[in-house]
């Protein structure tokens, strides 16, 4: 579809209701093939332009006779007619804007609506207005061009690139938001698109929680084309700090390595552990009664004691139990199943650096900042604690600032489930919103297993295709029930219906490609850059160990 | 109008149909063809019906066979055979030419006379006048004095003299349709009887 796309009548509006969607007669000549839900819509009426999507295709006929007796499939003759005129398509449309007209308009393709007019729409057009595909001009119209808060994120479902849906990132990045879709849908790579968009846009500032280490290094898609890491595309703009001493040669150099002191560990980032660790509710009291015996250094005291019965032995847990009141077993189970952080070489005792200030300085100075999991890319404990960890200290501290904070967080469901919810600082910045100016970005194939109040304040959804029907119902729940089909309907890869206060209404996207994402790069300077960044970080940091 | 040469004469007359009696016998335009009145103004009609029958309804004819062939010996042989029979046609009338000039598809608000002549519409005269779909309108209306295979046949002999005979049809198909919304199945067979392609001569 070109800028010198011709508007094309597809249909006519013959009944319906604002509530259960309106229904759509297709014109004869057009082929129903030639459209799919989702695809917008426009519908002239005597006052309004309203916009819409497909919600629903219908199959009918003007006789009831013709499902008993159809004409041979073989008599192409015969049924080319009856298509479309007996026969005809219904199509439902989800009805979402409206602008009104201005009295003085000549031609509706010569209007220059302002999109600032854009309301609901609250009243439906009249019987018999003529519906049209939404062209070009009218998804630019609505979503606005790419300017310095508008960001590229894909081409409207089955569009060509020149119509391009442009997210207000500034907009998104006020309210938590939410990357959804069952594995290998594409998620990871539309996260990549809003992340390079909103630090392209300087927007904010991204904490990136980097479990599979798909944003801090360079990965192959499958075809096995190589689609650039966050810090190749923004060298000077991100940082990739590694968990530990863990990445390896001939990986992208971390810019620093994060190294965490069991004196920053609370219960409640223990509590977050309970499912995966398998820890009691008796276990998780005895924890908060050793914090209350011990200090903030109770984690650290408490697994460096030796597992014995000797009450003499003031190091021991039987000593422990005596201390805190509680029972040497309950103590005893808890140890065992905590031990696992012993394992952990970045958690130490006494690090020499403040990783966790190390970090905030980073993000104060605007830089983005990528937290590489490394050789812990598979564990699932080191994951869940350290991510809680580093989000709630940076948190508490971040309150004084200015910019936005984006934090993006992957498996969100282990943090932001009903039962943990509400514990964690997560939940919190969920449910809190814009109040601190720090937001998430949760990125997860199962949105069942997130809490329903943090899945309802999330701001803007992208949802790729989902299949477990769970799924659908709680990431669709106070959304139009039409919507069910067009997440239904969605391609296994790269496609995504996008809904949320980012945008005016929802729309269904091929998200854009890659080559879209790097045409920009100059690999040369990129190489140069990434060398001066380093050299600059050295200084102020001094020099890594390899 | 450029055709003007009277094939008939009409001999019975009102507002819907004509019925004319062809000036040689069995020389009659075939089922399906667009005929004019030879007046002012002209009405335009389709050839729904033809039959010979004696000139005195009183006295049938008897059979005088067996003929293996046509019986044009007997006819030779019995020159005045010729002057007891007469071919006559059923003309469905379709629409008239105003004083402008220009086609109507509307039925004439008052009967052609009798003893005007008829004559066949040129090719140029029937692609104006099929030129748009209003040409079907009374054509549908019609359909129950036509019938069917008469309504088929006169859309295909038409689609002949189209330069996309197969579109005219298709075209003509979808009209007739959004149409017929009453009886699908009826619809079906008409379509079919179409779907037989055009009438080429």
């Amino acid at each position: 579809m070109s800028s010198t796309e011709i508007k094309q009548k597809i249909g006519t509006l013959v009944g319906g209701s604002l509530s259960a969607g309106l229904e759509i007669r297709l014109d004869p000549e057009y082929s129903v093939e030639n459209l799919y839900v989702g695809d917008g819509i426009t519908i002239d009426g005597r006052e309004k332009r309203y916009f819409g999507i497909i919600s629903d295709m219908l199959l009918q006929s003007s006789d009831s006779s013709l499902r008993s007796f159809p004409p041979s499939s073989s008599d192409f003759f015969v049924t080319s007619i009856l298509s479309g005129t007996s026969a005809f398509t219904i199509l439902k449309i989800s009805l979402q804007l409206a602008v009104s007209l201005d009295s003085n308009f000549d031609e509706f393709d010569q209007l220059g609506l302002d999109n600032s007019s854009f309301g609901p729409a609250t009243t439906v057009p009249p019987h018999f207005s003529p519906v049209y595909r939404a062209t070009s001009k009218d998804y630019t119209e609505i979503f606005g061009s790419e300017d310095e808060h508008h960001g590229w994120i894909g081409t409207p479902k089955g569009r060509d690139e020149e119509v391009k849906i442009n997210l207000d990132l500034e907009q998104l990045i006020k309210r938590s938001n939410g990357v959804f879709g069952k594995t290998g849908t594409g998620k990871t790579f539309l996260t990549r698109v809003l992340l390079s968009e909103i630090i392209k846009k300087n927007l904010g500032v991204n904490l990136i929680f980097d479990m599979h280490r798909d944003y801090s290094d360079s990965v192959n898609d499958e075809s096995g084309k190589k689609i650039h890491s966050l810090k190749q595309l923004f060298p000077s703009k991100v940082e990739v700090m590694s968990l530990g001493k863990s990445f390896n040669k001939g990986q992208v150099r971390p810019d620093a390595e994060i190294m965490v002191s069991y004196s920053d560990l609370e219960v409640q980032d223990i509590e977050i552990l309970s499912e995966t660790l398998n820890l009691t509710s008796a276990g998780l009291l005895a924890a908060h009664a050793l914090d209350r015996s011990y200090g903030e250094k109770w984690l650290g005291i408490f697994l460096n004691m030796e597992p014995s019965e000797d009450k003499e032995n003031i190091n021991s847990l039987s000593a422990a139990a005596e201390r805190t009141g509680q029972l040497y077993t309950v103590l005893h189970t808890l140890w065992r199943r905590l031990e696992i952080l012993k394992k952990f070489e970045f958690l130490q005792q006494n690090p020499a650096e403040e990783s966790i200030k190390r970090i905030f300085t980073s993000l104060e100075r605007g830089k983005h900042v990528i937290l590489d999991f490394g050789s812990h890319q598979s564990n699932e404990t080191a994951y869940i604690l350290v991510t809680s960890l580093i989000t709630r200290r940076i948190y508490e501290r971040w309150a004084e600032q200015d910019n936005q904070l984006i934090i993006a967080i992957e498996e969100a469901h282990k943090f932001l489930n009903s039962e943990v919810a509400s514990q964690t600082i997560f939940g919190t910045i969920a449910r809190e919103m814009r109040k601190w100016k720090v937001t998430l970005l949760v990125v997860d194939q199962r949105p069942s297993g997130i809490d329903a109040e943090v899945l309802s304040q999330l701001g803007t959804k992208f949802i790729h295709q989902l299949e477990d029907n769970r799924d659908i119902d709680s990431i669709l729940a106070g959304s139009s029930r039409d919507l069910r089909s067009v997440v239904s309907t969605l391609a296994p890869k790269q496609q995504a219906l996008v809904i949320g206060h980012a945008l005016p209404m929802p729309v269904v996207i091929d998200v854009r490609s890659n080559d879209t994402l790097t045409n920009f790069i100059n690999p040369e300077k990129t190489a140069t850059e990434i060398i001066n960044i380093e050299r600059d970080n050295d200084d102020l940091f001094g020099e890594k160990n390899e | 109008m450029k055709n003007q040469n009277p094939i008939a004469e009409i001999i019975e007359s009102s507002t819907k149909s004509l019925i004319v009696q062809c000036y040689e016998l069995y020389q009659a335009p075939k089922l399906g063809t667009l005929i004019k009145t030879l007046d002012d103004p002209s009405i335009i009609g389709i050839v729904f019906n033809v039959f010979t029958e004696p000139l005195d309804p009183s006295r049938r004819p008897i059979a005088r066979g067996p003929f293996k062939n046509e019986p044009e010996k007997l006819y030779e042989d019995n020159p005045h055979l010729s002057l007891l029979f007469r071919t006559q046609a059923e003309i469905f009338i379709l629409g008239h030419v105003d004083q402008l000039k220009t086609y109507i598809y509307e039925l004439p608000l008052l009967p052609a006379k009798i003893h005007t002549g008829i004559s066949l519409l040129d090719e140029e005269e029937i692609l104006a006048f099929t030129n748009t779909r209003a040409f079907l309108e009374l054509l549908i209306e019609g359909l129950d004095i036509i019938t069917e295979e008469i309504f088929s046949i006169s859309i295909r002999r038409i689609s002949g003299y189209h330069n996309d005979a197969e579109k005219f049809l298709h075209d003509t198909g979808k009209d007739v349709a959004g149409n017929f919304h009453h009886d699908q199945q009826k619809l079906i067979s008409l379509l079919r009887k179409l779907g037989r392609g055009p009438i080429n001569e």
